[in-house]
């Protein structure tokens, strides 16, 4: 287990997971999960988002348990649990799932800025640049990898200012009668909640980057609690301001609000917001590839760098080729359900073998 | 390492760039009027602002006729120097005929489905001929301005209830409300409101004088106002107050006897007074009579709505919003036309002027 | 540090030169090299030196007079009577080549031996001290550095006369052989630190060391980046202030330019002036510097993106102004913006290269003639002219001159990516900048602190300045040795 041991000059303060956590959730979900949660729970969609947000407290808590008894990654915890073969498995998946992840996001934002800004928008070249960004971000090391998730969560944050317009413009009525679906609805709705949630995984393999780990815990909450803060507001915001059937036509009912704000030297906000959103989606590229590319350098020994560059080319590959609308739609969807699995049944699932396991080691 | 990205980015400016809209080298739709033209066709007048280097705007008019109003785009650009571009409208007209003829949706889903149209841009019904009405210059100005900041500032400062393309597709999607849109005429070169045009679906079934947009107001919205209101106090004096601040209030507690009561107070100062000399005593009459003028053309109005089956002021929504389960609007729209529903009004002057 | 000096010795000893009357018969190629022989003691001796780097007027007096009023016969006299602190009785070949080119003047009586002394007596042409012209502060302190290393480590001890003020000397380039000090403060400054400074400036293997700057491009951090990595100033006292912080600065012979360190992004935007005015005032003028820079760096690439991609973010209002401003140019906006650009940069170097009074007329004519005549030939609108004047205008704000050269450069990637892809060009360039400046350090600390990583301590002196009360600790980043710079509870005036 050599080669699990992070420098310490590697190794980042234990409030930075704070933003860490944040940023990897907040990405392109959050344009348009209003619609799948409304479509099942109705104006009580919120109380969806905010039941699946707290369910996943919980989630970080039992990673938190796990990684904290194993003191490294998943990637120990797997060949601990499981031994080389099937350790390695069940890593090998966790990688090609980050690795998913990253392209997701990528074609997800590219689609955006093609059906909002710019339809003719060359998505080779594009996806081109912004993955040389995101090399140039990961030839810099963990660090900078933290740090520009730190200025992707602090230099976007005046977007959730603009959720003002439409709570100016919203219809509170709309939220009334609360608590009127049935918690099978609710479920429903808080199942579809749970997806833009999801990312924080990655946080099983940073983890051994962490300084004082059990310290960044409650960072790590922090950090989520934030999101569903945020999306809390904004899921009221959208029933607020669209009418039901309205909503379940409006792909990215995010970008939809924007278009009503105007500011005296600006109309249209949705623009600045798109672009500005490059930042945000910018940290999720940078870790799930990291996370990625971190994984392999464990499983098999090679370099960091040697690595990551096949990951990059093959998300700037498979970007390339998704083209219609149905097949993102699909990944996306796919990527969800895979992310919702894992974190609600996998790591709970774990957390009881593990525990089971260092019992039974202990009686030994 | 220096020819690399050198090559790297010569490609990227070659290839990357995307098509690029230069505000001076496009052409701007600010209105587009659709109307009825000659054998089913529709016709589509677009108005694209000219704006010369020494300040002035001219109006580009373009007329074209199509079965279907993608088409009618695809013929401007045929006509016109320079690219047409949607992103910058500010208004849509739809004649009469065609509101109440064939509904207006057909010709409102490209609005609602182009990213690049705004949510501000205002929907608005002409009563009279919208090719004269497009053609007629209002100073130098971009008609597409003009029209938008006439129905921007009424419905901010004035009588207008709030309307906008949003607004539209909520009340259109939104079972428990029916939209409705403001109603414009060409009087003498000169564009006025006329009153509103509601709908039902996205068919024009009928209209409010512009009289009554105050009463409307009052019912469908809290607002606060700069215009005036005036009343006849019989014997030939009159009062009008300004500054008004209304707020309205819906009661549904009474919702089981099949009563909706909607509460109504207003605030105002008067600016105007013919009679005499103006007492405690008279504040209150002029209050009184406010209050009664107000309510009969309320009580009115609403029962107009019930006997056209039209829900503008939302109450279709107001009950589901304090209806348990799930809510049945089929059975809600039969039993709107039957529910009692009382209009209580309550004007308070709060002061008289700068003098006594 | 020895090994170094060795070699340094053994490369500037020739060869074929064995002994001392063959150096001095080299050193005689030279026309400014004087020896003469003197008899009016009763031993003769032989005096050799530089005439242009010895004070001839202190040769007379105070080395001639006393040999022939005490009538000195050897050398170990010489030393007694010449009252001149630091001669040396050697006959190292090397030691007195290296000494004679300092000024050193090489006195023997026997011709043929090697046995010299040496005997310093260099002159010092060096311009006064003088005011400070790129730091110019109204209130405050009107010394500056001049060219000679000692008159500018004065300048420093004059202001902090405590022994913990230490100076390592060593000498750099081949042939210049540059004398550079590093001073820091004992028991306050991170001994690490210094050891990198150390280091790097070791490991600094040219033949010339002419300026300051040159030392700074050689161990900075990042060779490769546009941004300086330590900051440089004219002015004793600032110098002295960074020393308490817990900073290092460092000197060379023959520049007027102290290197500070380890350095921050923001602390280049905070001029001395800062701590000479109430902290409110100080605030804000950090605040108006840093939006200048963002200003500066951003409000031309978002009128290309604007113009050539997103008219539907302009208000209506201003749609009329734009759109009629524009009308008659044939140029996209990204040329008209690179035109404008270009013409600014070539003003402000021309007004940089010519003497200053043609300088100001140059920027006078430049300015308002090819202003007012662009935009009247229709090569260039009205409202681009104004956003570009102000932006260049905005980028000389920046307290260090060096910054105000980034800022202006690192405008054109953005005009670039702002043409490509608009406003999403404009974000994904800033990301790049971001990634860039998240990756910079100085001397091994991280360049965007206190921001990122974020210390909120480190933020009294950061973006705004707070009140001396709350200055009690060093900056974190430095990593000071001794972090309390004074106890809050003995002022009694900060209540």
């Amino acid at each position: 287990m050599r080669d699990a041991e992070v420098k310490e000059q590697h190794k980042i303060s234990p409030f930075l997971v704070f933003y860490l956590v944040h940023t990897m959730q907040v990405g392109v979900g959050v344009m348009g999960f209003q619609r799948i949660v409304t479509k099942e729970a109705g104006n009580d969609a919120w109380i969806s988002v905010l039941a699946a947000g707290l369910s996943l407290h919980l989630i970080i808590f039992l990673m938190y348990k796990i990684l904290l008894k194993e003191n490294g990654d998943i990637i120990s915890v797997h060949k601990n649990l499981f031994g080389k073969w099937l350790g390695g498995f069940l890593s090998w998946i966790l990688i090609i799932y980050f690795i998913a992840m990253s392209i997701t996001v990528l074609r997800t934002y590219i689609e955006v800025v093609q059906v909002w800004m710019f339809p003719d928008l060359n998505k080779w070249i594009f996806g081109c640049v912004f993955l040389l960004l995101v090399y140039y971000c990961l030839s810099g090391g963990f660090k900078v990898v933290t740090g520009i998730s730190f200025f992707g969560v602090v230099l976007p944050f005046y977007l959730l200012l603009t959720m003002a317009f439409p709570l100016y413009h919203g219809h509170f009525r709309d939220l009334l009668p609360v608590l009127n679906h049935s918690i099978s609805e609710l479920y429903a709705g808080a199942k579809g909640a749970s997806l833009p949630y999801l990312g924080f995984s990655t946080l099983l393999i940073y983890f051994p980057f962490i300084k004082d780990p059990a310290k960044s815990h409650r960072w790590a909450q922090g950090g989520h609690l934030l999101t569903v803060f945020m999306y809390v507001v904004v899921m009221v915001a959208t029933i607020a301001f669209f009418s039901e059937r309205q909503l379940e036509k409006t792909i990215w009912a995010t970008l939809t609000t924007w278009k009503i704000a105007e500011m005296p030297f600006v109309e249209r906000f949705e623009y600045i917001g798109i672009a500005t959103w490059a930042l945000v989606i910018l940290p999720n590229m940078c870790i799930t590839v990291w996370v990625a590319g971190r994984g392999i350098r464990r499983l098999i020994k090679v370099k960091q760098r040697k690595a990551t560059i096949p990951i990059l080319i093959l998300v700037l590959i498979v970007n390339g080729m998704l083209t219609e609308r149905g097949n993102i739609d699909l990944l996306n969807s796919s990527i969800s359900e895979v992310g919702f699995y894992m974190t609600y049944i996998y790591i709970p699932l774990l957390f009881l073998l593990q525990f089971i396991v260092y019992k039974v080691r202990k009686l030994q | 390492m220096k020819l690399p990205v050198l090559l790297c980015i010569s490609i990227l400016l070659l290839s990357g760039c995307v098509e690029n809209s230069v505000v001076d080298d496009i052409q701007m739709v600010t209105v587009i009027g659709y109307e009825k033209g000659e054998d089913g066709k529709i016709k589509g007048i677009a108005v694209a602002p000219q704006f010369q280097a020494d300040g002035t705007i001219q109006n580009s008019v373009y007329i074209e006729e199509a079965e279907i109003s993608k088409e009618i785009r695809s013929q401007y650009n045929s006509e016109s120097p320079k690219p047409f571009v949607s992103g910058k409208l500010q208004l849509a007209i739809y004649s009469r005929e065609i509101a109440e003829e064939d509904g207006i949706m057909e010709l409102t889903d490209t609005l609602q489905r182009d990213p690049f149209i705004g949510s501000r841009a205002f929907l608005a019904i002409s009563d009279t001929d919208i090719e004269k009405m497009l053609s007629t210059n209002f100073g130098n100005a971009d008609t597409g301005h003009f029209l938008h900041s006439l129905l921007d500032h009424n419905s901010n400062y004035g009588m207008l209830p709030k309307t906008n393309l949003h607004n539209f597709f909520y009340y259109y999607f939104s079972e428990g409300n029916d939209p409705f849109l403001p109603l414009i005429t060409l009087e003498e070169g000169k564009v006025k409101i006329a009153g509103l045009a509601l709908l039902k679906e996205d068919k024009m079934v009928a209209e409010l004088p512009a009289d009554d947009l105050f009463t409307f107001k009052i019912l469908y919205e809290n607002f606060s106002s700069n215009d005036s209101f005036t009343t006849d106090l019989g014997n030939g004096d009159h009062a009008s107050i300004y500054n008004i601040a209304s707020k309205r209030n819906i009661d549904l507690k009474m919702l089981k006897k099949n009563e909706i009561t909607i509460k109504g107070k207003v605030l105002g100062v008067i600016k105007e007074y013919t009679g005499e000399e103006l007492s405690a005593k008279v504040i209150d009459k002029i209050e009184k009579d406010m209050e009664a003028e107000v309510e009969a053309k309320g009580r009115e109005m609403i029962k107009k709505f019930q006997e056209e089956g039209i829900d503008p002021l939302g109450l279709g929504n107001a009950v589901r919003s304090v209806t348990r389960g799930k809510f049945d609007y089929d059975q809600w729209k039969d039993r709107y036309q039957e529910v009692d529903i009382k209009f209580n009004m309550q004007v308070v002057i709060t002061e008289s002027g700068v003098i006594e | 540090m020895i090994c170094v000096f060795q070699w340094l010795r053994k490369r500037q000893k020739p060869d074929q030169i064995k002994n001392l009357p063959q150096l001095i018969a080299n050193l005689k190629t030279s026309g400014d090299f004087l020896h003469f022989k003197s008899e009016q003691t009763g031993m003769p001796y032989f005096i050799y030196y530089f005439k242009t780097l010895v004070n001839e007027q202190e040769l007379s007096e105070k080395i001639l007079a006393p040999m022939v009023k005490n009538k000195v016969s050897s050398l170990k006299e010489v030393k007694d009577t010449v009252p001149i602190p630091g001669i040396i009785l050697t006959d190292d070949l090397s030691d007195i080549c290296e000494k004679v080119m300092i000024g050193y003047l090489i006195l023997r009586f026997n011709e043929n031996s090697n046995e010299c002394a040496l005997i310093p007596s260099p002159t010092d042409i060096s311009r006064k001290v003088s005011q400070p012209e790129v730091e110019f502060t109204v209130v405050g302190s009107k010394e500056s550095f001049v060219e000679s290393l000692d008159k500018n480590l004065h300048l420093i001890r004059k202001r902090l006369p405590v022994h913990e003020l230490k100076a390592y000397e060593i000498t750099i380039g081949k042939l210049t052989h540059t004398k550079v000090a590093v001073l820091y403060l004992d028991g306050i400054t991170n001994q690490e630190n210094i050891q990198i400074v150390k280091d790097r400036l070791k490991g600094i293997h040219v033949d010339q060391v002419v300026d300051n700057s040159v030392i700074m491009q050689l161990i900075t951090d990042n060779k490769n980046s546009p941004f300086p990595q330590l900051v440089d100033t004219e002015r004793p006292d600032r110098a002295a202030s960074v020393l308490c912080e817990g900073k290092i600065v460092i000197l060379s012979e023959g520049s007027p330019q102290a290197l500070l360190g380890p350095t921050t992004f923001i602390e280049f935007f905070s001029a001395f002036e800062d701590y000479f005015v109430n902290w409110i005032i100080a605030s804000t003028a950090r605040l108006i510097r840093i939006f200048a820079v963002l200003f500066s760096i951003l409000v031309t690439p978002l009128y290309v993106a604007t113009l050539t991609y997103h008219y539907e973010l302009i208000p209506s209002d201003l749609l009329s102004t734009l759109v009629s401003s524009r009308q008659q140019i044939p140029l996209p906006p990204i040329l008209e913006a690179i035109f404008l650009e270009l013409s600014i940069e070539l003003l402000r170097e021309a007004g940089a290269r010519l003497p200053t009074k043609v300088g100001q007329t140059i920027g006078i004519v430049g300015g308002i003639v090819i202003g007012t005549a662009s935009v009247e030939a229709g090569l260039t609108s009205n409202v681009l002219l104004i956003i570009v004047a102000l932006a260049a205008l905005a980028s000389f704000t920046t307290p260090v001159y060096r910054m105000g050269n980034t800022i202006r450069l690192i405008r054109f990637p953005f005009l670039l990516f702002a043409h490509l892809w608009g406003l999403l060009g404009v974000v994904l360039c800033f990301c790049f900048l971001l990634i860039h400046l998240l990756r910079l350090k100085s001397l091994g600390k991280p360049f965007l602190e206190p921001i990122y990583p974020l210390r909120v301590k480190d933020l009294k002196d950061a973006l705004i300045r707070l009140p001396n009360k709350f200055q009690t600790k060093r900056p974190i980043q430095l990593q000071t040795e001794s972090t309390v710079r004074f106890e809050k509870d003995k002022n009694e005036f900060h209540e």
